[in-house]
């Protein structure tokens, strides 16, 4: 028989991040991060339950031995083997790096457990728990994610940007974002991307920062890093952000400067990133591939591997928010150039031997996008959108709350019923399961989000054609 | 009562590839859609 004591409590890791959920119907699930390891953990039913007490407590572990007695059977001992079902769940979370032991081990183990461990550790080929996480809360229709776009001014001047030329807003004050980002909160949200525009560029952008940590939310950070400064530095550091995302165009300087029109930003990106990752702060490089900066895009790839980023590339270019078409001319359409990039292993993640998007074809049960299936996008004057790519308004805070918005806007059932099968010339389209398709990008460039862009069209085929070599 | 739990790296990268966002909302849109 084991026997097990407890010598003290247990530690919750600096990093970690939770919310739990109890749906009207179904189990109950908890939703936790780590993001300095950039593990993302899914509990359900008692194992939520028991993981919400520990979380709650700061790691506590009579609230959690409480609840397995309760609700526990036993054979034996109650006690001992409440226990033993806890040490070997706490195991389980340390080896996910959600909890720690403050000096010697918190709960000695005076014979090994034999529990068995069911954590994974490796970045999955074939699932996504971050995309699962997401499509339960859409199932069950909890506001889980909001992008605020901070400020629209910014301190460069790319050549596609998206956003309208005219920047000058009226911008949410810091005590409306408070307030905003407590409703939020109070809604069982839980991911936050904080963007702009350039969102250092404000100046109480700190004093945001300190409000995300309040409500203890998962940041994200778009931003083109020229204006960090240290005390910046130190502020995305102390919230532990899920990840900060820079745009960097190429992987030099003239290329990149020329996109921003900014001289010596390259410099100052890099030099940002630096530091940043130095922190231990996890960057991703956001490259929205242009028709100068594409053939090159294994130097950015390069870049950030020196760097120690992440990176991503995006061909999407856009429309202006305004319907304005001026950032097209930067698209690329050089079919052998576009093969390339998609004959690149970052266009086979997540499914076996096929692209992610292979999952799904223009079926009856195959809706437009998810836009608005778990998350909302303010605008920096408080204009509220289903998605940072789509901006038609369905509301404005703080006249509108989130919680009136999410719950009676008739964009959600109106958009959610509109399936691709009524698309043309999707509908027909044997390249569809290629299509990166984006009914928002649709909209800014023909005011009509079930009106595809062309460009959609030339993207999915390069990619076709390359997958079906 | 066995308590399990599943973990997994996320990967920064992971969306649809648009770089405007950061929050994998609309990542959706390869599953099932709405």
């Amino acid at each position: 028989m084991k026997k097990m004591e407890f010598t003290g409590g247990v530690k919750l890791q600096p990093g970690v991040f939770s919310r739990s959920y109890s749906p009207r119907e179904g189990k109950s699930v908890s939703v936790a991060y780590h993001t300095p390891s950039q593990s993302i953990t899914f509990l359900e039913d008692d194992s939520a339950e028991v993981w919400k007490r520990l979380y709650e407590s700061g790691g506590e572990t009579a609230p959690a031995l409480d609840y397995i007695l309760k609700n526990g059977t036993f054979e034996g001992d109650p006690q001992s083997e409440a226990k033993e079902v806890l040490l070997s769940f706490v195991e389980q979370l340390r080896a996910s790096h959600l909890l720690n032991s403050p000096g010697t081990p918190s709960i000695a183990l005076v014979e090994t457990s034999q529990a068995e461990c069911s954590v994974k550790t490796a970045v999955s080929q074939t699932e996504n728990m971050e995309l699962e996480v997401s499509q339960f809360m859409a199932d069950h229709r909890m506001l889980y994610s909001l992008v605020v776009e901070l400020t629209y001014r910014c301190n460069e001047r790319c050549v596609h940007c998206y956003l309208p030329e005219e920047t000058r807003l009226k911008e949410l004050s810091l005590g409306q974002i408070d307030s905003l980002l407590g409703e939020f909160a109070s809604l069982g949200g839980f991911m936050i991307l904080l963007t702009g525009g350039e969102p250092f560029i404000r100046e109480d952008f700190i004093e945001i920062l300190s409000l995300v940590k309040k409500y203890g939310l998962v940041t994200s950070i778009n931003s083109n890093l020229t204006l960090l400064n240290d005390r910046i530095l130190e502020a995305i550091a102390s919230i532990h952000p899920r990840s900060v995302g820079v745009s960097i165009y190429a992987g030099r300087a003239d290329l990149h400067d020329a996109i921003t029109t900014n001289k010596g930003s390259f410099e100052k990106s890099v030099n940002a990133i630096r530091r940043l990752r130095k922190a231990g702060v996890p960057v991703i490089i956001k490259s929205p591939l242009m028709k100068s900066t594409a053939p090159h895009w294994r130097e950015i790839e390069a870049l950030a591997n020196d760097l120690g980023c992440d990176y991503q590339f995006d061909l999407s270019i856009t429309a202006k928010n305004d319907g304005k078409l001026s950032p097209l001319a930067q698209r690329v359409t050089d079919n052998a150039v576009l093969e390339d990039i998609f004959a690149s292993r970052y266009y086979r993640l997540y499914v076996n031997d096929e692209p992610m998007s292979a999952m799904v074809g223009p079926s009856p049960e195959t809706g437009l996008c998810g836009a608005g299936a778990s998350g909302l996008c303010i605008s920096p004057d408080g204009v509220i959108r289903p998605c940072i790519g789509l901006t038609t308004p369905i509301g404005r805070w703080p006249e509108n709350s989130l919680d009136e918005v999410w719950r009676t806007s008739p964009f959600f059932s109106e958009f959610g019923a509109i399936r691709m099968n009524e698309i043309t010339p999707c509908n027909n389209c044997s390249d569809f399961k290629y299509c990166s398709r984006c009914p928002g990008a649709w909209h800014a460039e023909h005011g009509d989000y079930r009106k595809p862009s062309s460009y959609s069209c030339t993207l999915a085929h390069a990619w076709a054609t390359v997958q079906q070599r | 009562m066995k308590l399990t739990i599943k973990t997994d790296r996320y990967a920064l990268n992971a969306s649809c590839g648009c770089t405007k966002g950061g929050t994998n909302a609309c990542g959706i849109t390869y599953r099932t859609g709405q």
